[in-house]
């Protein structure tokens, strides 16, 4: 084969490694033995390192985007609306992204380094040389992890965000704080917060599986190290932009 | 320290560590900013062949187009949820034709500021810290010390200036796609009129507002590349250090650009609103 055809071969099979090692994890995760221990471990573990970032992220993501929308509003005359505002920007949109930017950037950069780091240290191969399948011990109680961190961190940030955006309305852009609780529910229900965490599940799900593969495909050294951590947070939200708004189309299709 | 209680003490120890890292990233980004004259003056070259690398990536990511390509489709799909949210939003109160308004609105001010801050620590940042990381861990940087080329301004300095001057074309681009997507979205898709989305869209948006989202974008591009040269050139503990090293930077740029990109935001528009539909 030329070398321009093996280069270009080259992402497509990264990608179909990837959705084999989900389909294998999918299978094994509901037909062998599941580690609990691991699962617990690792959702405290990813957890830990994205609650600082999440805090910080929602506050300059949700803050900016309720503080620029009430200049818009105010200019309207329809600052009553600041909350239904803020329920549209905290639980369908931002909610769901942040999340992916912090499990992606905090949880997904922490499982790819500790993945790589065991498989340069050829642990990985000692475990396998030991009988035991790393996709089993490693990736599935990881995804798992990942999986309901995202979900918990989803929430969080959607009431982050309300409450954010109510002592910031309220207090430096003149909002009654009545109007600002009554109009939340004007634009969002029950069915806009499912979708929410919906997207949340789908997006610790690639997220995870992502750190997983190139944390145990690394190689070359030091350099392949670093580099693997920077792919998989570079793909995971190249991947997940697109994956949003398809999700938000159907959505908006549908409902 | 021994009358102490245990957990007092090591209370203490770890509130001086903290201090002790305050004080090393001041350090360190005093010296990176001091090292700016000498940057130019001795490593134009490596500062050249450093924009090249950032506006094109290296490895895995050049072969899809590099940072360019990866920054400009994150806006574009950020965009295209604007967009979408926009019109869903605003047609439910009866008022979807001016949803061109608020998409030029979200996508200038907002989303193209927003994600682009994500996408430079993603791309640019966690590139620049796994590069001088690797080049840490296997002594090079000992190394340039050893033949008398002061380490920070050739690695650290160049960086930071690169990554400032790679921003403007970045910018357009980034720019430019979550406009595109904006247009492709709502012409074709939601089949509002191209004579109105023109109108609407250019009728509100004020060019300083792409001034402005342009120098949140710049402050935002120099705490990313400070805070990922720091972590690159601070790396320790062999390989699995400077993948370590790559998450904990980009999870303290993600929080820093947020942050950043607020308080421009708010001392931007708050006194300063160009935006007026009521005349």
């Amino acid at each position: 084969m030329s070398s321009a055809a093996v280069a270009a071969g080259k992402p497509v099979r990264a990608l179909g490694d990837v959705l084999a090692m989900a389909l294998d994890a999918l299978v094994i995760m509901f037909t062998r033995r599941f580690s609990w221990r691991e699962a617990v471990q690792q959702a405290w573990f990813i957890a830990r390192v994205s609650l600082v970032p999440t805090l910080l992220v929602m506050l300059g993501f949700t803050l900016l985007v309720i503080f620029e929308v009430n200049l818009l509003l105010k200019d309207l005359g329809a600052l009553d609306l600041a909350g239904g505002i803020a329920g549209i920007a905290s639980v369908q949109q931002i909610g769901p992204f942040v999340t992916v930017v912090v499990v992606a950037g905090a949880g997904g950069t922490a499982i790819c380094a500790d993945l790589a780091a065991r498989t340069i240290r050829e642990e990985i191969a000692a475990m396998q040389v030991l009988g035991i399948d790393p996709i089993q011990r490693l990736v599935v109680p990881r995804m798992v992890a990942a999986v309901l961190v995202s979900l918990v961190l989803n929430i969080l940030i959607c009431a982050g965000g309300l409450v954010g955006g109510f002592f910031f309305s309220v207090y430096l852009q003149d909002v009654t704080p009545g109007a600002y609780v009554a109009s939340i529910p004007l634009f969002t229900g029950i069915p806009e917060f499912a979708v929410s965490m919906f997207k949340a599940f789908v997006f610790g799900l690639i997220a995870a599986v992502i750190a997983c593969y190139r944390g145990l495909t690394v190689s070359g050294g030091s350099k392949g190290v670093g580099d693997a951590v920077n792919q998989a947070v570079v793909i995971t939200v190249a991947v997940l932009v697109p994956v949003s708004l398809s999700i938000s189309l159907v959505q908006f299709a549908v409902l | 320290m021994s009358l102490m209680s245990p957990r007092l003490g090591s209370m203490v120890r770890s509130s001086n560590r903290a201090v002790e890292a305050l004080g090393e990233h001041g350090l360190f980004y005093a010296r990176v900013f001091a090292g700016i004259p000498r940057a130019f003056r001795k490593h134009p070259g490596e500062i050249l062949r450093l924009i090249a690398e950032l506006g094109t990536g290296t490895g895995a990511l050049a072969l899809v187009g590099g940072s360019v390509v990866i920054v400009t489709s994150i806006t574009f799909f950020a965009g295209a949820v604007a967009a979408a949210q926009g019109f869903e939003s605003s047609s439910s109160i009866g008022v979807g034709s001016l949803s061109p308004l608020l998409a030029a609105f979200f996508t200038a001010r907002l989303s193209t500021p927003l994600l682009a801050g994500v996408a430079l620590s993603v791309t640019l940042g966690a590139a620049t810290t796994s590069q001088l990381g690797a080049m840490r861990i296997s002594e090079e940087i000992d190394a340039l010390e050893v033949m008398a080329i002061p380490s920070l301004p050739y690695l650290a300095t160049t960086r930071v200036v690169a990554g400032m001057i790679v921003i403007t074309p970045l910018y357009v681009f980034a720019t430019l796609g979550g406009f595109l997507a904006d247009y492709l979205l709502l012409v074709f898709f939601y089949d509002v009129g191209q004579g109105n989305f023109s109108h609407y869209s250019f009728l509100y948006l004020h060019p300083l507002d792409i001034v402005f989202s342009y120098i949140q974008v710049l402050g935002m591009v120099v705490v990313v590349m400070l805070v990922h040269t720091f972590y690159g050139y601070t790396a320790k503990g062999g390989p699995a250090g400077v993948g370590e090293a790559v998450g904990r930077s980009v999870r303290a740029s993600l929080s820093g650009v947020m942050i950043v990109n607020l308080l421009i935001g708010m001392a931007i528009y708050a006194n300063f609103n160009t935006f007026h539909l009521a005349g």
